[in-house]
């Protein structure tokens, strides 16, 4: 079984910027992260990185360091690191309040 | 002066792209000159950026019941529809020695050439950062960029007559994004050069007005050239990934 949270935020002055996490309720864990949006990256392969760094690992705030360090080396711009790992913060915790019920 | 090949050209949605890629990845092994390709998507097309949710940017049942294709680029940026009566896409490949290494000032530099392309045909044309042309704030220009290794692709568009009720009804964009931009809906955030001078600006004047404007913007002397061998064997290869699901639907 697979849910989907969807978080989203317009950076002002920036770009848009989603985070879509797939986990499955029963396991707590992440199924795939979606880092998405209208953004830039360089290069662009630190974001497919950073989204496969969570996959099927159990849900936990510490997910947040793993996807911050693999975004390290990554020039952004529309968006920052600090948005991404808020939102995603957001898309966690109301994951693992779901799991728990 | 700096000497650019010039390819005009014009081909489906997942040849075009392929075929960027393709130019990328073989300036960057130093096989091909710098080059700025001018060309259309036919038939039309929409693409969306490399990070964007396909459901998210694009009216998926709306192209899928007019059989509008869509792929996806190797470049960041939003959706777009190119428009094959209305649109012409640039793509400037390049290595990096003759661009702004700094990628804001790389943005502005390869950008202007629309934007003088623009104000040589009438319009009140301007850059706006990171990746906008805009006239009187309506956007008629959207860029995006990526680099390998020690060479830079930027591709963008050139609205000069695009159906805009089309783009409205093809592209999604969400409320939040539009309200950070003032509006309530993308057709009043969009512009065309002919909408914009008031009268209708042909596909040959667009194509004449974007050589002055990037030989302006790139102090470059552009030569028209033909695409190699190696370039469209390597982009007819490409072309199998930009047409797979798989790729179009990598962020569904």
């Amino acid at each position: 079984m697979v849910e989907t949270i969807v978080k989203s935020m317009k950076v002002p002055g920036g770009k848009l910027l989603e985070i879509q996490l797939d986990y499955d309720p029963n396991e707590c864990r992440v199924v795939k992260l979606y880092i998405t949006g209208d953004y830039f990256a360089y290069p662009p392969e630190k974001i497919d990185e950073a989204e496969k760094s969570i996959e099927s690992r159990p849900l936990a705030l510490d997910l947040l360091d793993i996807v911050r360090d693999k975004l390290s080396y990554t020039t952004l711009y529309g968006v920052t690191v600090d948005n991404i790992v808020e939102l995603l913060r957001e898309a966690i915790e109301e994951a693992m309040e779901k799991c728990r019920q | 002066m700096w000497r650019l090949r010039l390819i005009i050209d014009d081909g489906d949605p997942y040849y075009q792209m392929a075929l960027d890629e393709a130019m990328l990845l073989l300036r960057s092994a130093g096989v091909i000159p710098d080059t700025l390709r001018l060309y259309v998507f036919n038939p039309s097309a929409a693409t969306i950026g490399y990070f964007q949710s396909l459901s998210r940017s694009i009216n998926k049942e709306f192209i899928l019941e007019n059989k509008i294709p869509v792929t996806r680029r190797i470049t960041g940026g939003g959706s777009v529809y190119h428009d094959a009566r209305g649109e012409i896409t640039y793509a400037v490949i390049a290595g990096l020695e003759r661009v702004p290494r700094d990628i804001l000032e790389s943005y502005r530099f390869i950008t202007m050439g629309v934007i003088y392309a623009a104000r040589s045909l009438g319009a009140n044309a301007d850059y706006v950062p990171l990746n906008d042309g805009v006239i009187d704030g309506k956007k008629f220009s959207g860029q995006a960029q990526t680099r390998k290794r020690n060479t830079l692709l930027q591709h963008g568009t050139f609205m000069y007559n695009t159906d805009l009720d089309m783009l409205a009804k093809i592209l999604r964009a969400p409320k939040k994004k539009l309200r950070d931009k003032g509006v309530s809906s993308i057709r009043e955030r969009v512009t065309t050069v002919s909408e914009a001078v008031g009268r209708r600006v042909s596909r040959e004047e667009a194509v004449e007005a974007l050589i002055h404007g990037f030989s302006k913007a790139l102090d470059a002397e552009l030569v028209p050239g033909k695409l190699t061998s190696i370039e469209l064997e390597l982009a007819k290869t490409l072309r199998w990934k930009y047409m797979s699901w798989k790729w179009i639907e990598l962020r569904p």
